[in-house]
């Protein structure tokens, strides 16, 4: 019953049967766990109110339990602008395969952008590490630059940025050896 | 029309919401990847559902008439 749970691990739309994923990246857990943390400080409102209006009034029973349906309605609201964060964190993600790379963003609801390249099209890896916490934390963002004149690929806030460019370098010398003249073996 | 309104609105406001919530599962089911956004999916609906209870029975024990009559 709950196969859909663990089948479908790194399986995604348009994966071609010869190609293996190498990493699948989100942003570092860090970045959801600040989000999180502001929607704890919001979800301790109606209970500051609870208790302060507790201790300034003596609240009837009546009004009491229209307060009490307010804050459910509210903890409600709450529940879905959290899972919004969390949908948006899950829905952007980068995808190596030993073919191309995957950059998928979630900008809002029915708001997709997911783009390809080729490990081929590869020019260039640069990591930016900016800031106390993420030096300490080890993430930041990585950027590739493609054959094309302006196109980048940027990999935002992503755990140990360091190590991922190694593994694309690896994947790329891998590709250009076994696909001399960038010609698709696997039709 | 009047006696009505409460529970238009509560109605209301719970159409939105699992309109806003079927929107949230559908992201989650349709374009996750791997475990993940199945897991948070899930966990998403059973605590929905659960403060949608809690909702519907802090309505069915609410009197209104009693808290007008309080206030007013």
């Amino acid at each position: 019953m709950f196969d859909f749970l663990t089948t479908t691990s790194y399986t995604f739309e348009d994966k071609k049967s010869y190609e293996n994923v190498i990493l699948f990246l989100y942003r570092h857990w860090f970045v959801l766990a600040l989000q999180i943390a502001g929607f704890v400080i919001i979800g301790l409102i109606p209970i500051v109110i609870s208790i302060a209006l507790g201790m300034l009034f003596a609240v009837p029973k009546d009004l009491n339990s229209v307060l009490h349906l307010a804050y459910a309605l509210f903890y409600l609201f709450w529940w879905f602008g959290l899972f919004y964060r969390i949908t948006m964190y899950l829905l952007d993600y980068w995808i190596v395969t030993d073919h191309r790379i995957i950059d998928s963003e979630q900008h809002g609801f029915f708001n997709r952008t997911v783009a390809e390249l080729n490990l081929a099209k590869i020019q260039d890896i640069s990591v930016h590490i900016i800031g106390v916490i993420p030096t300490w934390l080890d993430y930041g963002n990585l950027e590739v630059q493609t054959a094309a004149a302006t196109e980048k690929f940027f990999f935002k806030e992503i755990p140990h940025p360091q190590h991922v460019k190694d593994v694309i370098m690896d994947a790329h010398n891998v590709y250009i050896k076994a696909h001399p003249g960038d010609v698709e073996t696997h039709v | 029309m009047l006696d009505n309104l409460p529970i238009i609105i509560i109605a209301g406001v719970l159409v939105i919401f699992w309109v806003l919530a079927f929107i949230v599962l559908y992201h989650l089911v349709r374009f996750g990847v791997g475990r993940a956004p199945k897991i948070a999916a899930f966990v998403f609906f059973v605590g929905s559902l659960i403060l949608m209870v809690v909702i519907l029975i802090m309505w069915l024990r609410l009197d209104l008439a009693g808290t007008f009559s309080t206030i007013f």
